[in-house]
């Protein structure tokens, strides 16, 4: 059995590459501040920023072009812990996460924490129950997974239908929100943007695949956290003396719940399974922030918490990350890196939502509507909030904020220098594009590994193999940027997209690793229920036919996906006795990965397997 | 490498190990929401201790607790000799 050195691969000068990487960054930044200082306009600040961004992660993505199989697919096995958790932080946070998490909890307050619990949660249950395992197998897309683990190719295919529409629909969203950032930050049209940006994040997956996203991923996680750390860090300065916004934004909302109280608030309470996220639109803050159950109801906020749980965990991307560590341990070790990373800008972004409240409720309630402060104003221009008043004294219902663009906002609030208010956006900008990446390199690997090659009896060679990638990601590029183009509400389309998996991969997910007595006929069962359910509620409540929250669908795909995968098992056969020993082997971390094994086998006997 | 006779016990203590981590953990997630709107009335640090509760604190417990699992599970492969090699 072939037994691998980890530290063998991992290069030793990462640390230091990555040094130099955040050092250019930050002295890009310190170099657009002088330009300011030297009257360099506000709009060719934002374009250096936004061209910045992109090209900087660019030369990374263009210096991991690679041309081997295991580089392409499981970016060389060899992305150590540390990096690989920051790489999956920002693709499974992206600009939802980065953005419009923070802006549901500006409008909507606590009840946003179904989303913030709902990420962490998911993070923690990849770590434990599904990471380790799929790592273990080492197949290249989750669809492979299902494909080696039961040694069918029908699985292997529906399974792949599943994971393209959970890709395409987060990547969709991640796209339009990073095509909004580019709008915000060059003023050029929204459709030339998601052009230009589908282009460049399928250009670099093409030149890259799996080992380009995952080091551009952690570049752009280093631009995200410092975008998003220094205006959090200075409002902290300016208001408490405390470089840590992350524990001084809370008590704004004691002080400022006086205000809150003071003014007059329609009294909602939410119905026990209702879960309605605000729109994108300018909508009013009209609730209290620390009061909850006012969006989402006494059930939909558990049931939320786990539909956002399981279908992150059941991520496709997840599978091609899982992959790209040395070793089971480093994957786990990467996963720890990753929630604990995932925890500390989750509280961050918080942070923002919190000291943009502060300054909306202490500086803008209350003044006369035509004589609000100069901050709010430009903000009114760019059209991220608006005072529905100017003529009598403004009152918390009468401010509208833009829910992806409101915490953007807090670096012009504090009066900072326009730099720092590109630097937000540029980070915004990196989340989005990360995530992006990712699932554009996900979708075209599945499409290309699973749906167009995973008919034939035998693998493809390794660079044939490879080619069809490329044309693959090339495709799902495309196939992204026309779907983001029609995308209205990015929040609620990557919402589709995790419910999807919650509902139609999860559950087979969970019991193709826990219980080995799962059958082929069982998995193909469970996982066609799961997603025709889960599918059939959104579309009904989409349409309007019926009232339930997108999430809640997978509340009831999911349990109908285990109850049948579970009925038909206990109806059919015994796995045989190869799935049997593959199950026992993926539960072992020590020894040669199963796929990689397979591949070996394959090649040097040159014979058929049934994937 | 890992003894046939021991692969059942090494995944019987990895089951126990998952449910050990991941049951209370999602209890503390599901069951503090339904009280953080009343535990909002008091504070900690000058912060409302039930949005402190759900945002720091669960946030916390949720890397302790994944670093606390990949720490007992390493133990748990070399007890049984199921660790990869270094």
């Amino acid at each position: 059995m072939a037994n691998v050195r980890r530290s063998r691969f991992v290069n030793p000068r990462l640390g230091v590459f990555y040094s130099i990487f955040t050092s250019a960054v930050v002295a890009a930044v310190c170099g657009l501040m002088i330009g300011e200082l030297m009257s360099l306009g506000g709009r060719l600040i934002g374009g250096m920023m936004f061209g910045v961004t992109v090209l900087f992660v660019g030369l990374i993505g263009a210096a991991s072009t690679n041309n081997t199989e295991a580089d392409f697919f499981a970016g060389g096995r060899r992305s150590p812990a540390f990096f690989a958790g920051l790489s999956l932080t920002m693709a499974i946070l992206g600009g939802v996460g980065t953005v419009s998490i923070p802006g549901v909890a500006l409008r909507q307050g606590m009840d946003s924490f179904v989303l913030v619990l709902g990420w962490i949660s998911g993070l923690v249950l990849a770590a434990v129950v599904i990471a380790p395992f799929i790592r273990k197998v080492g197949a290249y897309t989750m669809p492979g997974y299902f494909g080696i683990r039961f040694e069918s190719r029908t699985v292997r295919m529906l399974s792949a239908i599943i994971a393209a529409a959970s890709c395409l629909l987060i990547a969709a969203a991640e796209l339009k929100l990073a095509a909004i950032f580019g709008v915000m930050m060059t003023g050029q049209p929204l459709i030339g943007l998601v052009v230009i940006l589908a282009l460049v994040a399928g250009g670099l997956g093409v030149l890259g695949g799996v080992r380009g996203v995952s080091w551009m991923g952690a570049a752009q996680a280093i631009i995200a956290t410092f975008a998003i750390c220094v205006p959090a860090t200075i409002v902290s300065l300016m208001i408490s003396n405390l470089p840590l916004p992350q524990m001084t934004h809370g008590a704004l909302y004691r002080s400022s719940g006086w205000i809150e109280r003071a003014q007059v608030l329609p009294v909602k309470a939410a119905r026990l399974f209702e879960a309605s996220f605000s729109g994108p639109g300018l909508m009013p803050l009209d609730t209290r922030f620390l009061d909850m159950y006012h969006a989402v109801g006494y059930g939909a906020l558990p049931f939320g918490i786990l539909v956002i749980a399981s279908g992150l965990a059941a991520l496709p991307m997840l599978a091609q990350r899982a992959g790209s560590t040395p070793g089971v341990y480093d994957v786990r070790k990467a996963f720890g890196w990753a929630v604990l990373i995932t925890g500390f800008l989750l509280l961050t972004v918080l942070s923002l939502a919190g000291f943009m409240r502060g300054y909306i409720l202490q500086q803008v309630v209350g003044v006369a509507g035509d004589q609000l402060p100069l901050w709010f104003q430009s903000l009114e221009q760019s059209g991220a909030m608006a005072a529905q008043t100017k003529t009598r004294t403004v009152t918390l219902p009468d401010i509208l904020v833009r829910r992806d663009m409101a915490v953007l906002s807090l670096p012009v609030a504090a009066g900072m220098m326009e730099t720092l208010v590109r630097l937000a956006q540029a980070g915004a900008l990196a989340a989005a594009m990360a995530a992006a990446g990712a699932h554009i390199v996900a979708l075209g690997t599945i499409i290309s590994d699973d749906l167009v090659a995973g008919f034939r009896a035998h693998s493809l060679a390794p660079q044939r193999r490879i080619a069809v990638g490329r044309i693959g990601i090339g495709v799902a590029a495309l196939a992204v940027a026309a779907l983001a183009l029609f995308v209205n509400d990015p929040l609620r389309i990557a919402l589709a997209g995790i419910t999807i998996a919650a509902g139609g991969l999860f559950p087979v997910l969970l019991l193709s690793i826990l219980w080995k007595r799962l059958s082929r006929a069982g998995a193909f069962a469970g996982l066609l229920a799961g997603a025709v359910v889960t599918v059939a509620l959104m579309a009904l409540s989409s349409s309007g036919q019926i009232t339930m929250a997108v999430t809640m669908a997978a509340a009831v795909g999911g349990p109908t996906s285990f109850l049948v995968a579970a009925a038909v098992t206990r109806a059919t056969s015994k796995p045989n006795r190869h799935i049997l020993e593959i199950v026992r082997d993926m539960r072992v971390p020590g020894g040669e990965t199963v796929y990689d094994r397979i591949l070996r086998l394959e090649r040097r006997n040159k014979s058929p397997t049934a994937l | 490498m890992i003894d046939w006779q021991e692969r059942k016990i090494h995944w019987r203590d990895t089951k126990w190990q998952m449910a050990a981590i991941l049951i209370p953990f999602f209890l503390a997630v599901l069951v503090l929401p339904l009280y953080a709107e009343v535990l909002n009335g008091k504070s900690v640090f000058g912060i409302p201790l039930g949005y402190f509760l759900l945002g720091h604190a669960l946030l916390t417990v949720a890397a302790v607790v994944t670093a606390g699992f990949v720490n007992r599970q390493d133990a748990i492969d070399d007890w049984h000799g199921a660790k990869e090699d270094n």
